[in-house]
């Protein structure tokens, strides 16, 4: 291997080490208390730590035939009735954290994402695609989040989000209705 | 100038909204409900998941009697008519029943007709009337019509970019460029191209789950070619549903011509070719 070959070779597995499999696509659209006064206006709310025990997960879990991956919940409560929760789904890849707006009686008020987060699995691992980093350093990979605009393609499914949606209406049928 | 950018999972995607203008953020983030309201409405006529929605009672009873519709449904309706007049049945909305078999559409136990299609749709001033038992799915122009119909409710000094989920209108696109998904095997991610209509849709077999395409060629009801296809159109219904058919025959430059839209579509080896009017 010629030096600039292992130069270039070293600074590709440099890259990936440093940055895995590609943070390359993130968006970030509201901040939580952007999506708080979308959904909820002025209202008055009291944040509420929701711990769920193994049973409540497990009851959960079966409700919703979801996947109930953290017993944590950050969860406000609204003076009339309502919550507000700040929660994250597994995309197709990565984590989407979203605002979820829940009425008095359990019924989803809003839902906004607020960060939408992306990589691409099989290009990654692809040489080709990686060596468009080569040489480049982190500035410019962020930057690429911002260069890419306005994607098309073949429409992405929001199934994960919907899946997050109802775990989320049956943890209030289960625990926050009580609360 | 200020931006906003919000996204809802609407439309079976992600709809996501950016406004841009001289009014404060919160009148702009005002405006997005109004967009996001507008497009929720379309989603809430046009389902066919959803048993009452327009669509699922218009299938219900329309072979029965006239059913009347709203403006909404017919716009929608007409356009897909003329799209099937005019590619002699290649866009055709009677495929459901073939895609309820394959677990793309839910069952909802209506009998259907084996040889019906788009021909057995009648438009009158009555309403719509089946002549044979068939279910219609809007599936492949509703996301489309559902844009534009967020687009229609915005304010003239406002400019607006909205994708649902790779189907893109924007008000100012002179100067604006899309980022086409390349193919999941090709060493690009994105080709990049320079907007020429205002609006942009995506057709691939890349990305459909359980590697099942929703893309049914009407005639041979077989799935379609892998390969992307993006059609630029003067709205977003046209190029939802254009793409479907550049998508299924490359050869559509009358067709493509007839409704003033451009389509570039990308071959597994990267290989890009215009069809122009």
């Amino acid at each position: 291997m010629n030096r600039r070959r292992f130069c270039l070779a070293a600074t590709a597995t440099l890259v990936t080490t440093l940055f895995p499999v590609g943070r390359v696509y993130a968006k970030t659209y509201l901040t939580p208390e952007q999506a708080r006064a979308l959904i909820w206006g002025d209202e008055a709310m009291t944040r509420h730590d929701i711990k769920l025990d193994d049973a409540q997960m497990d009851s959960i879990k079966k409700a919703s035939k979801t996947r109930v991956r953290h017993s944590e919940l950050k969860a406000w409560k609204t003076d009339s009735g309502g919550w507000f929760i700040l929660d994250n789904v597994i995309g197709k890849h990565e984590n989407i954290d979203i605002a979820v707006g829940l009425d008095a009686q359990g019924a989803v008020k809003g839902i906004e994402i607020l960060v939408y987060r992306e990589t691409y699995g099989d290009q990654v691992r692809n040489p080709k695609w990686r060596a468009q980093f080569h040489g480049k350093g982190h500035h410019e990979i962020l930057k690429l989040d911002k260069q890419i605009r306005n994607i098309s393609g073949a429409t992405l499914s929001c199934r994960h989000i919907t899946d997050g949606i109802n775990r989320l209406t049956h943890t209030w049928d289960q625990v926050l209705q009580q609360l | 100038m200020n931006e906003i950018h919000r996204c809802q999972p609407l439309l079976g995607t992600f709809v996501e909204v950016t406004l841009r203008g001289n009014q404060t953020e919160e009148r702009l983030l005002t405006i997005s409900q109004e967009v996001f309201a507008a497009i929720s409405n379309i989603q809430q006529k046009m389902s066919f998941h959803d048993v009452n929605s327009e669509l699922s009672k218009m299938n219900a009873t329309a072979h029965q009697y006239d059913f009347k519709l709203t403006s909404d449904m017919e716009r929608v309706l007409l356009q897909a008519l003329e799209l099937s007049q005019k590619t002699g049945g290649l866009f055709d909305v009677c495929v459901a029943p073939k895609l309820v078999q394959r677990g793309l559409l839910p069952d909802n136990q209506l009998a259907t007709d084996v040889d019906s299609c788009w021909q057995d749709i009648v438009l009158t001033q009555e309403g719509i009337r089946f002549n044979k038992k068939l279910q219609i799915d809007l599936g492949g122009i509703a996301k489309g019509y559902a844009i534009d119909a967020g687009i229609a409710v915005l304010p003239g000094e406002v400019s607006a970019i909205i994708n649902a989920g790779g189907d893109i209108r924007m008000t100012n696109w002179e100067t604006e460029t899309i980022h086409i998904r390349a193919l999941e095997s090709e060493g690009q991610l994105f080709y990049e191209t320079q907007m020429c209509k205002p609006a942009a849709a995506t057709s691939a077999a890349y990305f459909q789950e359980d590697g099942i395409a929703a893309i049914m060629h009407p005639k041979q009801r077989e799935q379609a070619p892998p390969f992307s296809v993006t059609v630029f159109a003067d709205s977003a219904m046209l190029a939802d549903a254009l793409t479907k058919l550049v998508y299924l025959q490359v050869d559509c430059k009358d067709v493509l011509q007839y409704f003033s839209a451009e389509a570039l579509y990308i071959t597994h080896d990267g290989e890009q070719h215009w069809i122009t009017h």
